[in-house]
């Protein structure tokens, strides 16, 4: 790149990135270092799930009488009413709750952000008008919402995340839209206009980057929520369909045998807080390296 | 019977935070006496801020740590006393007031409120109107008009809420007030009224006061005594006529005195003093202001200073005298 | 008489708020000629910051013209006035929330030159950086720093050099030594006067202090609640104050000096009114301890006093 290049006959100090110092901060939690670890593993195992077990045999296919075999050596997690392995269905089920929270922040991060930014950056009508819509949204309890939706549109998994992501645009909205109010009076922000820079630009370049901590810290904070969500939609018969294994619905199937053999509802709710704990000891963690410190 | 009310001895205050370790305070000695106001000058960093704070013992609590030293208030070590003591000693013996009175002041409580606060921890045998009238005296006192006491901060400005925290701070009369910057955030002409009005009320109530800014023009309005400091350490002090009108002086003050543009003189270049302060967590060996003086010789880059007194009341600390 | 190079004609801004109209800057005209500079000395609420802003259309006008170059810019659109942007740039007081904290010192010099794309090929526009850098005293090794790990006077030099990026011949400099210390202040005092001689730059020159603004104007405006309420060559305003503000204003700063002739004279009562829906009359005339009675009827104007002395009151013969 001709800036290295330049640069380099000029014997500069490598960039150091404020990336690096975050990640230093970050580093120093332990707790937060736990979830981190807590999470990344919980990923890799859902991404390569192919090759730990095998879905069809395994986690769908019924085997009555492999049924109810409490956790031991030949079913880690034992099996459940229609004989499947439990740790394979855990694994899979992985798959979806992480999927699923992944895209839906991915979609309410970004429509929140054009919403917010603008809102927050024009101020005046643009700024009421979308604020209301959006106040609108969050006066409907986002569970609700969920479920309308989902009831109105049918089950299946674009339906579940559309349900998700609409219910959690406007509170990214809302606080993209309060990051850059922040930021926005800013005397760089003065210098920027003063050089001409498209409004554009100074929300792209100056803006965001200098907002970004807090959304990222809620982020990962409504990945929680979002499993949590997926997993209360499936128990009522909302989300996912049987028989593809899901944790919310594991819970619900196994709602009747539970005197019996609790190890069918402890077991998928373990899964079900290990994922939403690790999530909020990133995002606590994350909001802690981010901190104000940065600015000393 | 001794004059001496506080009495700073080889004060070291140190930082650390996880990259480095400042070195905020450096041996610092320091009296005041009864009654007296002293000017405590430097720039930022120097460590002036740290020094009232550590008087207070409001220095921040994980990461600052005192590592030597002795604050006498009269007989009192105040290095040594636990937490629930210093309690009784804030506000009622020392009392501090900051620099922005935008954010000393609670928005959600009155002014009569939080002054009358002050009251209650500490005269415990006043009756709720003695504690009233004792407000509108001290809201008198202040220049302020005793039927706003039922306002809130923001219904005032700048200079009038610095007033209460003032008001506040004086209360209960203490023997001694730190003055972090008082004005530094004021208008000039506000300026002139709040230090004329603590003029009067030094001769009033005969507080002695630590007034801590950058401004030289201020500390001559106010002050008895100058102690000038720069890099944790008092390099000069002395009445405010040996710092003023004395032949001899430390070279950071003639260069802090240089770098004031006069109102009166036709100069039209400033003379500053080339560089900046030397980082606080890698402090040179010898004498710290080494390599921005233009008058250092070879014995400042090896050893540390020590205290010179030109006469009874004047002390420099450089190997120049 | 040269065609001054900035200047203004009844420039008004006025601030809708829910308790009336805020008068920020109301009627002031003022005139700077090539090479030179204008100092605009007021106390906080007297309108000079939002002055400095009007003359760069970094707010909008209510009434008036800003000249440049006898061309009314305020009538410019928005591709006419990017060209005139690279001509008037700003210099601004805090240099803790004027630079992005995201972005490194070269990249925050950089960026008026990639957004106006004054410059195309890359390799030069480092070039110009390394050469800005020296310019202001910012030493080669900071290129990659971020804001926060400088100090507050070497922030305050990429600002300049930032300011300096698109060669402009106008720069209104906001308070910009007010957040530093003295000896630093001095510092870069020195060397916005430098650039000036080197460069021949025209400045306006906001600041509350006026035993800097003496050293480093050549004329000065007193403004005070919006308006403009004495104007006169540098030495002149300092030997001859004639406007009881400016007086007031003069006597309350504290000197660095011992004796009688220092301690401060009569300082001004009470506190500033209300720039909401001012009345007519002198808007100083609350806190003039010899204010008559014509002060709180008309509004007065300014009047030459001859030595291109100008002052807006009835007290002046």
């Amino acid at each position: 790149m001709a800036e290295i290049t330049v640069l380099a006959k000029k014997k500069h100090v490598k960039k150091r990135s404020q990336m690096k110092s975050i990640w230093f901060r970050y580093k120093k939690n332990k707790l937060a270092m736990f979830g981190l670890i807590l999470f990344i593993t919980m990923t890799l195992v859902a991404i390569f799930a192919n090759f730990i077990v095998d879905y069809e045999q395994v986690a769908i296919k019924q085997n009555i009488s492999n049924k109810f075999q409490v956790p031991g050596k030949d079913h880690i997690f034992g099996t459940d009413q229609y004989g499947r392995d439990i740790f394979a269905r855990i694994i899979y089920g992985s798959r979806i709750s992480l999927f699923v929270g992944l895209v839906t922040v991915a979609i309410a991060l970004t429509v929140g952000t054009i919403i917010g930014s603008v809102a927050g950056y024009y101020g005046g009508k643009v700024d009421n008008i979308l604020m209301r819509i959006m106040d609108v949204f969050l006066a409907i309890p986002h569970m609700i919402m969920a479920i309308a939706i989902v009831a109105a549109l049918g089950q299946g998994l674009f339906n579940l995340l559309l349900a998700m992501s609409i219910s959690k645009i406007p509170q990214f909205a809302r606080i993209i839209r309060s990051a850059i109010l922040s930021v926005k009076s800013q005397e760089f922000i003065e210098a920027a206009k003063a050089c001409g820079t498209k409004d554009s630009r100074i929300i792209r370049k100056h803006i965001i980057p200098n907002a970004i901590g807090p959304i990222i810290v809620q982020a990962t904070l409504h990945m929680a929520t979002t499993i949590l969500g997926i997993a209360a939609l499936s128990f009522i018969g909302l989300g996912i369909q049987p028989p593809t294994p899901e944790w919310g619905s594991m819970l619900s199937d196994a709602r009747d045998q539970m005197r019996y053999y609790p190890y069918l509802v402890i077991i998928p709710g373990i899964a079900i807080v290990m994922a939403v704990l690790s999530l909020n000891l990133i995002g606590d963690g994350l909001r802690d390296a981010l901190d104000p410190r940065l600015k000393n | 019977m001794t004059d001496k009310l506080l009495e700073i001895k080889d004060l070291y205050v140190t930082y650390e935070t996880d990259d480095a370790k400042v070195y905020a305070v450096n041996g610092l000695d320091l009296t005041v006496n009864k009654g007296e106001t002293l000017g405590l000058v430097g720039e930022t960093g120097a460590g002036k801020t740290t020094t009232a704070l550590s008087i207070m013992k409001l220095l921040p609590d994980r990461v600052s740590k005192i590592n030597n030293g002795q604050i006498l208030l009269g007989d009192i070590d105040l290095i040594k006393v636990k937490e629930t003591d210093m309690r009784l000693i804030r506000g009622e013996r020392i009392s501090m007031i900051f620099q922005d009175p935008m954010s000393s002041l609670n928005p959600t409580l009155t002014i009569g409120e939080q002054i009358e606060e002050v009251l209650e921890l500490h005269e415990k045998d006043m009756s709720k109107e003695q504690r009233g009238r004792r407000v509108d005296e001290i809201l008198k006192l202040v220049g302020l008009p005793a039927d706003r006491k039922n306002d809130f901060p923001h219904q005032f400005s700048g200079g009038m809420k610095q007033r209460v925290v003032i008001a506040i701070a004086l209360a209960c009369e203490p023997e001694l007030l730190l003055a972090d910057e008082p004005t530094t955030a004021l208008d000039v002409t506000i300026q002139a009224q709040v230090l004329q009005m603590m003029r009067e009320l030094k001769d009033k109530l005969n507080t002695a006061m630590i007034l801590i800014t950058h401004d030289l023009g201020v500390v001559a309005q106010i002050c008895d005594k100058v102690a000038i400091m720069y890099a944790g350490e008092i390099i000069e002090m002395g009445t405010l006529k040996n710092i003023y009108e004395g032949e001899k002086h430390h070279p950071y003050t003639i260069g802090l005195f240089g770098s004031i543009p006069d109102i009166h003189k036709a100069t039209k270049r400033l003379n500053p003093i080339v560089g900046m302060m030397s980082d606080p967590t890698n402090l040179p060996e010898g004498c710290k202001f080494y390599d921005r003086c233009p008058k250092c010789i070879d014995i400042c880059k090896t050893e540390k200073p020590i205290n010179k007194g030109i006469n009874d009341t004047h002390m420099i600390k450089c190997h120049l005298f | 008489m040269n065609v001054p190079l900035i200047r203004t004609n009844g420039l008004k801004k006025y601030f809708k708020t829910p308790m009336g109209e805020l008068h920020a800057v109301d009627n002031v005209n003022i005139s700077i000629q090539k090479g030179q500079t204008l100092g605009i000395v007021g106390e906080s609420g007297c309108g000079k910051s939002t002055l400095g802003r009007l003359l760069l259309r970094l707010l909008d006008v209510t009434e008036g013209e800003v000249l440049y170059e006898n061309e009314n810019i305020i009538a410019y659109n928005k591709n006419k006035m990017m060209e005139m942007r690279k001509k008037m740039q700003m210099i601004f007081q805090d240099p803790y929330a004027s630079l992005n904290p995201r972005m490194t010192l070269s990249e925050i010099i950089l960026e008026p030159m990639k957004v106006c794309k004054t410059i195309q090929d890359k390799n030069e526009m480092f070039e110009k950086v390394y050469d800005l850098m020296k310019i202001v005293g910012l030493d080669e090794r900071y290129v990659n720093t971020y804001p926060h790990e400088l100090d507050g006077g070497r922030r305050q030099r990429i600002g300049i050099a930032r300011a300096l990026a698109l060669d402009p011949q106008f720069i209104v400099c906001d308070e910009p030594v007010s957040a530093l210390d003295i000896s630093i202040q001095a510092q870069i005092l020195n060397l916005l006067m430098d650039l000036q001689e080197e460069r021949g730059l025209t400045y306006m020159f906001i600041t509350h202090d006026l035993s800097v603004v003496k050293h480093i104007s050549d004329e000065i405006a007193v403004m005070y609640l919006g308006q403009c309420v004495e104007k006169a060559p540098s030495e002149e305003l300092f030997k001859n104050p004639m406007h009881p503000y400016t007086k007031a204003l003069l006597d309350s700063i504290p000197l660095p000096k011992l004796g009688k002739e220092n301690k401060l004279k009569e300082v001004i009562k009470g506190e500033v009114t209300s720039p909401i829906n001012p009345k007519p009359g002198c808007r100083f005339a609350a806190r003039c301890s010899r204010a008559m009675k014509i002060c709180t009827q008309k509004d007065p104007k300014l009047k030459d006093y001859g030595n291109e002395h100008f002052v807006a009151c009835y007290l002046c013969k």
